[in-house]
């Protein structure tokens, strides 16, 4: 925009320039003179005089030339993209990353010439890790920015404020974020994990590869790690695994010991963790001091990627990160031709301590199919670019990366890595071929799933995450399996930290402190005893 | 320069260059801008149209595959092959890992052939497969499976079926196998394996078999990509990322399939490698064999299939091509007749402008009779009419002033023969002077001697007059002339440098005549100092008159003394005394007429000092005129007036001389009463001789008497 206030500025000085020189000598008055045959002589033009006309000559044609360059170039609108992330509070630096990503991909397609022969330009709306606060923003991204395409948020909390702004505007969002799934927007596109292309293969891996039998289940008490533990479930009743046992932290809390203590106690051959954020620190750190470290029982997190490990590296012992396991559908360690490009991109731009993640290719495949998208639609409207973004393909650095027009989400590879203690991964196994998207995996009809959401949502209060102050929600609206005996419900909810660290974390809202209701009390037990599991509720 | 000097030097050249840019440059920018924008536009709509089929054709063999596994999921959930999978289970269980006796399955065979067999032909499937857990087999339809046969070992273990089983048991969701060749069918075939869900346990898995055939439809459909369309449908052998292998036939090639690999291209991007990578894309690239071709290329997910629709490059851009030639053609006429037109046009234009030009120049080299050919009614045509208006003029004035310079010529070499006139005259008139002089000496002669000479004298005098006469005739006729040339002058009020020559001539001649007319009024003065000596001469006749009357008077007193005999003496005094008084009185006579000669002369004295001035005054006017005349045309007018007045001074000089005229017929007048008066005198003088013989006689006749 600075840009073209001095390219008008030194238009109108050329512009003014150009009179001046071409400004024609006063006629002489008997030009004008009525009936007069006899015209005044003609003035031989001198040499300087044809000089400087041929001068002013060639300089109308550069200003027309200019200004015809000008005006094509305004004449040309960019189109708009909106980044909707969270650049403050506890948010920010995980989708800073976001933001880095998208704006890698978005500067390469301005490099290459732009969309359709106009320049893409940026709006990053700040979505202050406040959910109320991404869908105001969203809604000023369409209304105000007139942005093109939204490519946004991180937690499930946020996108699920978003999304009804999305949609009543029927505008589009791309969500970059592996998630739980259980979710169809027409007007949403996800070109993260859905809950196949992470959960399952992570459960039947670890069964045929660990010979797992036993797993629990341990995450943030929010939505994603609730609906992913409900499909985690449904997994292991469907292959036949045993739920050991599943706790629930809350957002931010160090306070693991109790969750800790119930691993150790009911000894699972696999846990499957989706906590999220600094409460990592002491879980492991935990784990660590009870000896339970990778070679004993090992964690699958879907939470923890090359970002989170390096954070986590500095505070935990080596020996209680390495080993444990991730399920991603990208990892540094990929090795494609295309990752290779990526992040030698990703470097260059970055800086080479620039570390890549699963995240961040999602963000930038998100803003590369969108703009084949526009190619392919030769427009940018809405409707047409949705309608050329279900079908769009691209090698991306994991793999083959296809949106699937039949679910609105991708397909994608899945890798499963060990921890290093570089804070990298090795990865241990690959799907090879990119999965086809399942949101809502056939266990339950989607009424089951639907109702979930809402159950869980309900008891928040009217909040996608736990505020703090409310017990861990006990779901009821679970599928009755004919030949289960009253399913097993098993809680384990840790006090909130008196001082929530202020650190950002994967997925999760901010933490709020809050004073912490005293004096546990176990409100259900459950019958423990037919699968010898614990259920404690504090 | 030399260009800029080739169309300098004509005006035709310079507007046919401005009528061909004129029309040439919009017409080139214009042609190439619209093929450009046609090149543009048809490539546009070449490009989505390879995209829209290409998107189509991936489209209808994912929607293919959806259908598929929706249906196999609905089937795999069904009722019956979970009693299937549970009886066929209970025998493998009783196998106890052994081979299972084919006798053992024949009556759960027949429980479920006929199902799965109506099953799996209504849904036109080829083959239904039911697997347990550990990848046995427990049922199929056809061969090649067979109850009992492990997919993870033996023939199968490398197979794409066996593949998909594998990721069925790790993604615990549908899954389509990739397609190949197997030995019991020679068309590829490939599997939809879906685990089978008992009441949310997975407890087997359930296979059906497609053939390539019932999606080739789709592949092999070129309707709306010419005849040069093609479709490659490729795969991925073994993840090599610079070779994918067809895996469908091609229009040129039916046996294509599993057999053609296509490589990658250097320099290029190769569309099916691309595909292949997951990639979706519109590039223009050459074929197998080497020809350009535009394709578009598409991956399909479930197949992990690349698809390029390619159509060759003529084909495809044949409407561009004919644009160009079109409007190729178009312009090449253009410019023909640009041409012409502008050949036509300019030299319309400059023919005019030339002829009008070089009707200037012949005008400029002297042909005036040269005219511009005035056509039309525009400016040029006002120009040539213009320009002929001019001619006209100047051959008009041209042949005025040559007329007049002729004249004028004429009249100064009459006026040059006026001039000799004059001088002749001049000399006649010194000539004439002279034998005045001689005549007035003769004058006093014959005073003197009586009246032979006063004779003489007088037919002098006679001749003086008609020589005066002569030159009066010749004042006039000069008079005249001077007035025709005043008439001419007043003619040739246009007369230029040649004319003001001819005046310079006439005032050298004027001049000339001047010291002509002063020499005149010199001789004349002279003949005024001889009249004057005759007067002298005659006052001393008057005093022998006197001191003969004296005498007389004496003689008469001495004739008294003598008495009587003085008596006749004193009568012959007495007459002499008369005598000499007579003589005195005759003397008297002549002296006043010399007087009024004297006073003759002076007036005509005084009048030719009139016509010198006369003459001056010309002179000067005519010298003026003629610096007039060197400056100005426009003031021949005052030369036509300085003119008129030499004509009235020649007029005065012809008065001058008339009034020489008159005064020499005076004393011609005079002279011929002088002659007469000498003739007196010499009656006188021959009276007084008498006398003084009779007084000599009586005299001498005095003394005999006595």
């Amino acid at each position: 925009m600075s840009v073209g206030g001095m390219a008008e500025s030194r238009l109108a000085v050329s512009l003014l320039f150009a009179c001046v020189i071409l400004y024609p000598k006063p006629l002489r008055s008997n030009s004008f003179g009525m009936g007069r045959t006899m015209s005044p002589e003609p003035e031989p033009i001198a040499r300087g005089a044809r000089t400087r006309l041929t001068f002013a000559w060639i300089l109308a044609i550069l200003v027309v030339l200019f200004g015809g360059q000008y005006w094509w170039r305004m004449s040309v609108k960019p189109i708009k993209v909106g980044l909707l992330h969270s650049l403050t509070g506890p948010m920010a630096i995980s989708e800073s990353s976001m933001v880095d990503a998208e704006i890698l991909a978005l500067e390469q397609l301005n490099a290459e010439g732009g969309l359709l022969g106009r320049p893409i330009e940026w709006v990053v709306a700040d979505g202050e890790s406040d959910w109320p606060r991404f869908a105001s923003e969203a809604e000023r991204l369409i209304r105000q920015e007139k942005v093109d395409v939204i490519i946004g948020c991180w937690t499930s909390a946020s996108r699920k404020t978003v999304l009804p702004v999305i949609e009543s505007n029927k505008h589009l969002m791309i969500y970059p974020m592996a998630y739980e799934g259980l979710e169809y927007s027409p007007n949403i596109i996800c070109t993260g994990a859905a809950p196949n292309q992470q959960i399952t293969p992570s459960i039947s891996w670890a069964m045929r590869n660990l010979g797992a039998k036993r797993f629990y289940l341990v995450g943030s008490d929010y939505i994603w790690p609730h609906c992913v533990n409900e499909i985690s479930k449904d997994v292991l009743k469907s292959v036949g695994a045993e739920l050991a046992g599943e706790s629930y932290l809350l957002f931010g809390t160090q306070d693991v010991k109790d969750v800790v203590a119930e691993i150790a106690r009911t000894q699972p051959d696999v846990i499957i963790s989706t906590v999220v954020g600094d409460t990592n620190r002491a879980f492991y750190q935990e784990l660590g001091k009870l000896g339970i470290r990778s070679d004993k029982i090992p964690v699958i997190s879907f939470a923890i990627a090359e970002d989170e490990l390096s954070a986590l590296l500095k505070d935990v012992a080596a020996e209680d990160l390495v080993g444990h396991y991730s399920a991603w559908n990208y990892f540094q360690s990929v090795d494609t031709p295309s990752n290779h490009a990526f992040l030698a991109a990703l470097r260059a731009r970055f800086g080479p301590k620039k570390v890549a993640n699963d995240v961040m290719t999602a963000s930038y495949n998100s803003v590369k199919l969108w703009a084949q998208a526009v190619v392919e639609a030769e427009s940018t409207e809405i409707e047409a670019v949705v309608n050329a973004l279900c079908r769009q393909s691209m090698s991306a650095p994991e793999g083959i990366v296809t949106v699937d027009p039949w679910t609105n989400h991708t397909w994608r590879p899945v890798y499963i890595a060990k921890a290093r203690s570089d804070g990298l991964f090795d990865i241990v196994w690959s799907s090879g071929a990119s999965i086809r998207p399942v949101p809502f995996p056939n266990s339950r009809r989607r009424e089951d799933w639907d109702n979930l959401l809402k159950e869980l949502y309900a008891a928040w209060g009217n909040s996608w995450a736990n505020p703090g102050d409310r017990p861990v929600p006990t779901i009821k609206s679970k599928r009755v399996w004919k030949d289960d005996a009253p399913a097993p419900v098993i809680r384990t909810e840790t006090k909130p930290s008196p001082t929530p660290p202020a650190s950002p974390d994967r997925g999760a809202p901010p933490p709020e402190a809050k004073p912490v209701e005293e004096a546990p009390v176990i409100d259900e037990r459950t019958a423990a005893g037919t699968d010898g599991k614990s259920v404690v509720r504090s | 320069m030399s260009v800029m000097t080739f169309f300098r030097k004509s005006i035709l050249r310079q507007q046919m260059a401005t009528f061909l840019i004129m029309a040439l440059v919009p017409s080139v920018l214009l042609t190439f801008v619209a093929t450009r924008m046609a090149m543009l536009s048809v490539e546009a709509s070449v490009r989505r149209n390879l995209i829209v089929l290409g998107n189509a054709k991936a489209s209808a063999l994912e929607t293919y595959a959806i259908s598929r596994i929706r249906e196999i999921e609905l089937v795999a959930q069904s009722r019956s092959i979970n009693d299937a999978l549970t009886d066929y289970k209970k025998i493998a269980w009783a196998a106890a890992g052994k081979p299972i006796a084919p006798e053992t399955l024949a009556a759960t065979d027949a429980k479920y052939v006929q199902e799965f067999a109506f099953m799996s032909e209504s849904l036109n499937f080829k083959n239904l497969v039911i697997l347990d857990m550990n990848r046995q087999v427990l049922f199929s339809l056809k061969p090649p499976f067979r109850a009992g046969d492990r997919l993870e070992l033996g023939m199968f273990a490398t197979t794409k079926f066996g593949a998909a089983v594998e990721q069925v048991l790790t993604l615990l969701q549908t899954v389509f196998s990739e397609f190949e060749v197997m030995a019991h069918s020679s068309t590829p075939v490939a599997f939809i394996v879906s685990p089978i869900l008992n009441d949310g346990e997975i407890t087997g898995i359930l296979a059906f078999e497609v053939e390539q055939t019932d999606i080739l439809d789709v592949v092999t459909d070129y309707t709306g990509m010419g005849s040069t369309g093609q479709i490659l449908v490729g795969a991925r052998e073994n993840g090599a990322s610079q070779e994918a292998i067809l895996v469908a036939p091609t229009k040129s090639d039916p046996n294509a399939a599993f057999k053609k690999r296509i490589r990658k291209h250097s320099g290029e991007v190769t569309p099916m490698i691309a595909a292949v990578s997951g990639e979706q894309g519109y590039a223009w690239s050459h074929d197998e064999s080497g020809r350009p071709v535009v394709a578009a290329w598409f991956y399909v997910p479930t197949f992990r299939w690349g698809i390029v629709i390619e159509q060759q490059f003529d084909e495809a851009f044949a409407l561009a091509e004919r644009i160009r030639s079109v409007s190729s053609a178009l312009l090449i006429a253009t410019a023909v007749i640009s041409v012409i037109a502008a050949r036509w046009a300019s030299l319309r234009q400059s023919r005019r402008i030339v002829d009008v030009a070089s009707a200037a120049g012949r005008l400029a080299a002297g042909d005036l009779t040269s005219r511009a050919p005035g056509r039309g009614m525009d400016e040029l045509a006002e120009l040539a009419a213009s320009f002929n208006r001019m001619a006209e003029q100047l051959e008009v004035s041209y042949h005025t002033q040559s007329r007049n310079l002729a004249e004028l010529q004429r009249n100064s070499k009459a006026l040059s023969e006026a001039a000799e006139v004059e001088s002749r005259t001049r000399s006649t008139l010194q000539e004439t002077a002279r034998n005045l002089s001689t005549a007035g000496t003769k004058l006093v002669d014959t005073a003197n001697d009586g009246y032979q000479t006063a004779t003489e004298q007088a037919s002098s005098v006679n001749e003086v007059v008609a020589t005066v006469e002569q030159i009066r005739a010749t004042a006039e006729q000069n008079s005249s002339k001077a007035e025709s040339v005043a008439h001419l002058t007043n003619d040739s009020a246009h007369a230029l440098q040649q004319g003001a020559a001819a005046v310079r001539q006439i005032i050298e001649s004027m001049r000339g005549l001047r010291d002509i007319v002063n020499d005149y009024a010199q001789e004349i003065a002279t003949l005024a100092d001889r009249t004057r000596q005759i007067d002298q001469i005659t006052s001393s006749v008057n005093e022998i008159a006197d001191q003969s009357k004296l005498l007389a008077l004496n003689a008469t007193i001495e004739a008294a003394k003598a008495g009587e005999q003085g008596k006749g003496f004193a009568v012959v005094a007495a007459e002499v005394r008369n005598l000499a008084e007579q003589s005195k009185t005759a003397n008297t006579r002549i002296r006043h007429m010399l007087s009024e000669i004297r006073k003759a002369a002076e007036a005509t004295v005084i009048a030719t000092d009139k016509g010198v001035s006369g003459v001056d005054t010309t002179l000067e006017l005519t010298r003026s005129t003629g610096e007039v005349i060197d400056r100005l045309s426009d003031t021949l007018g005052q030369a036509a007036s300085a003119v008129a007045q030499i004509s009235n001074a020649t007029r005065q000089q012809y008065v001058g001389i008339d009034q020489i005229n008159q005064a020499m017929r005076e004393f011609q007048q005079t002279t011929r009463q002088l002659s007469s008066n000498a003739r007196q005198t010499q009656e006188a003088s021959e009276m007084l001789s008498s006398l003084s013989a009779d007084l000599l006689k009586l005299t001498s006749s005095r003394p005999s008497r006595a």
